[in-house]
């Protein structure tokens, strides 16, 4: 190998950029926020079957405050992070 | 009175050794650099317990011949029966592994220990030996001062190494010049007799120096330049091999249970096989002939042979014992029995189950260990605040619909929930918080952060416990009023507790930390939107004097308690699973949450 060339491809691997940790930190909450919202999607069309039971219905509604309360919190971290990482640009 | 002056006796034959011969010097500083090495590929291999021994050990170590596999290829490594030994106890200790498996491991580890013979006479004895060991020890040295943790321990494996080639060349050097000047095989001694004697001989070398990897390379030495005969050679490794084991045992002593009984384990074993060795060994010498022969290994390269015998030794061994290997878990379970920790409601004092000093040893098996033991401590606490609501545990954790579990209903003596809040719960919880303060001594930021973790949880179950103490009369009481409506408000505190307490037990079995998140949410949630004192229940109630005032005191005051409960096993429950997840964040709601849903 030519000098130049080991010059070369020692800086392709020195340039090689370190993984983000925030980033896919950001990437992983919003993929568990949009299966949030399929089982929060799902249990909505369920409720607007009229023939459900009075527990069924409870239990759904119960269970639809779980994954709006958890989407609320997800979507506070992420404006968080968000926020955060705008102060560090500034 | 022997064992104090055991040292003394060793150093004066010691000094006189050296006064008298300079050979001697040199062989016993070569024994004395091989046992250093072997101490620093110790502490080296230990750089590495933490997490991925117990990773390997999960999966290694399900069925017998994987335990067996898994004790030959880590003694192959660290070149040491003693650590796996070691880390064997630890594992035992945690609840890792049984009985059996760490049998196993015992009986692969002996098997691992022929590498040791092989790797002196197959390469040892044919090289400059010493040349390998100079650039180890210097590489080794310096990364000795690195700070990292994992490049400290390839430091101290290299420098181990080092040590180990620097010890079997000045053997070998002794023994070479020692030939010059003395024949040590003027003294061989045939038949039977001879046979004993080096038997002994063998037991005392390896009980000196307590490592009979030492003393069987030591053996090699002195038969490469024909200092011992062959048949010798072979009783002293037979000797090596018992000798091991007074080691073993008297390390047991101070040791715990599972010590105790792997010592016993190797003991059996060894002594057996030794036994059974000396009576058939005209014939295992014929087959070890046969073998070597079969391996390309000349008629007399005696060291080869004696590889080969050292390995067949142990081989034969382990196919002795392992189809009465249940019968030897049996018997020695017999033999050192464990103190009983009973799992039915009752005034006896319980124990921890899976903490003790062996565990102690690795940071890792420690933290498993806590861990372990929290999870026993929740158990008892399950079944006593199951009964302070006058419930039946085996209930709550079947399918049974919940009516049917407020009917089928637990006798409780008056008072016990107290009885065993004070024998058992105060008891481990006392015992799990000592050990954390001592295990975490050693432990990184991580894990010291885990520790605090599992405190917490610890804490949160014995607050549950206290608040099912104060619950208890009243339960009882008023679960049989006449007044309906009272009653009706005692049984939906049951039913709220069992909910939670099933949910418990859904979330223990969930791999999964996100839809753990999602049950913990759930549990916060509903325990603010049910709770009768927020949403207005017990002020209707009064107002529509359905209950006495006396009654609304009890319900207001035992409403409290059982939020409190919810509240202690809610909080329990996160620190202590949501510890399994590598992620840092989760989506588990807060109060501000909650308050924005329930307040809608």
């Amino acid at each position: 190998m030519k000098i130049k060339e080991f010059f070369k491809m020692t800086k392709k691997i020195l340039h090689v950029e370190a993984p983000n940790i925030d980033e896919s930190k950001k990437k992983r909450l919003k993929e568990l926020l949009r299966k949030l919202e399929e089982h929060k999607e799902h249990i909505k069309k369920r409720l607007k079957d009229k023939d459900l039971d009075k527990d069924k219905r409870a239990e759904l509604e119960d269970e639809l405050e779980v994954y709006i309360a958890q989407i609320n919190r997800g979507q506070k971290i992420l404006e968080e992070k968000k926020a955060k990482s705008e102060s560090k640009v500034d | 009175m022997l064992k104090k002056l055991f040292l003394p006796i060793i150093f004066i034959l010691l000094a006189y050794g050296f006064w008298i011969s300079t050979e001697f010097k040199t062989i016993t500083a070569g024994v004395a650099i091989f046992l250093f090495g072997m101490v620093s590929l110790e502490e080296g291999f230990r750089a590495f317990s933490g997490g991925l021994l117990e990773k390997i050990l999960e999966k290694s170590t399900n069925k017998l011949y994987k335990s067996i596999g898994f004790g030959i290829v880590t003694t192959t490594l660290m070149q040491s029966s003693s650590l796996v030994s070691v880390l064997t106890i630890s594992f035992l200790g945690a609840g890792l592994i049984g009985l059996t498996q760490g049998i196993g491991i015992i009986f692969g580890a002996n098997i691992g220990t022929t590498t040791g013979a092989w790797l002196m006479a197959g390469f040892g004895l044919k090289v400059k030996i010493s040349a390998y060991a100079m650039p180890m020890l210097v590489f080794g040295v310096l990364l000795l001062f690195q700070k990292a943790k994992s490049l400290k321990g390839v430091g101290y494996i290299l420098v181990g190494l080092g040590f180990l080639f620097l010890g079997i060349h000045y053997m070998k050097e002794g023994f070479e010049t020692f030939k010059d000047s003395v024949d040590f095989s003027a003294f061989a001694v045939e038949g039977i007799k001879g046979v004993l004697i080096y038997i002994g001989v063998g037991i005392i070398a390896t009980v000196i120096m307590q490592s009979s990897h030492a003393t069987i390379v030591l053996i090699i030495a002195a038969l490469s330049v024909g200092q011992i005969t062959y048949e010798n050679s072979l009783a002293l490794t037979i000797g090596a091999n018992i000798g091991t084991t007074i080691t073993a045992i008297i390390g047991s002593l101070s040791s715990n249970i599972e010590g105790k009984r792997l010592a016993g384990a190797h003991f059996i074993f060894n002594l057996t096989t030794g036994i059974v060795a000396i009576f058939i060994l005209p014939y295992m010498m014929s087959i070890v002939d046969a073998i070597s022969s079969f391996l390309g290994i000349s008629s007399d390269n005696f060291t080869l042979k004696l590889a080969v015998f050292d390995t067949l030794f142990k081989v034969m061994g382990v196919v002795l014992f392992v189809p009465f290997i249940n019968q030897l878990v049996k018997f020695l379970e017999s033999l050192f029995k464990a103190k009983k920790y009973p799992t039915k409601m009752d005034s006896e004092v319980v124990g921890v189950k899976y903490l003790n000093e062996s565990v102690l040893e690795l940071p890792e098996t420690a933290l498993i260990a806590i861990t372990k033991e929290t999870k026993h401590l929740y158990e008892i606490a399950f079944k006593i605040i199951a009964n302070g609501l006058l419930l039946k545990r085996k209930n709550i954790l079947s399918s049974m619909p919940i009516e049917e579990v407020l009917k089928d209903e637990h006798k409780l003596e008056d008072m016990s929930v107290n009885k065993e809040y004070e024998s058992k719960i105060k008891e481990i919880s006392g015992e799990i918080l000592a050990f954390c303060t001592k295990a975490q001594s050693s432990m990184n930021a991580k894990e010291i952060d885990k520790i605090y973790r599992l405190k917490l949880a610890n804490k949160y179950i014995v607050a549950a416990v206290k608040a099912t103490k104060h619950l208890e009369k009243n339960m009882k009481f008023y679960t049989k009023s006449r007044n309906s409506h009272i009653k009706e408000q005692y049984n939906i505190i049951r039913k709220d507790l069992v909910k939670l307490l099933r949910l418990i037990d859904t979330i223990d079995v969930i791999h999964d930390p996100d839809k753990i998140a999602t049950l913990i949410s759930k549990a916060k949630i509903y325990l603010k939107k049910y709770d009768i004192i927020a949403n207005g229940t017990v002020d209707e109630l009064i107002r529509q004097e359905l209950i006495t005032n006396q009654m609304a005191v009890s319900l207001m005051n035992d409403s409290q308690y059982a939020y409190e409960i919810s509240k202690n096993l809610i909080a329990m429950a996160e620190e202590m699973f949501m510890n399994k997840s590598e992620h840092d964040e989760h989506l588990i709601v807060d109060e501000e949450d909650i308050k924005e849903i329930v307040g809608k």
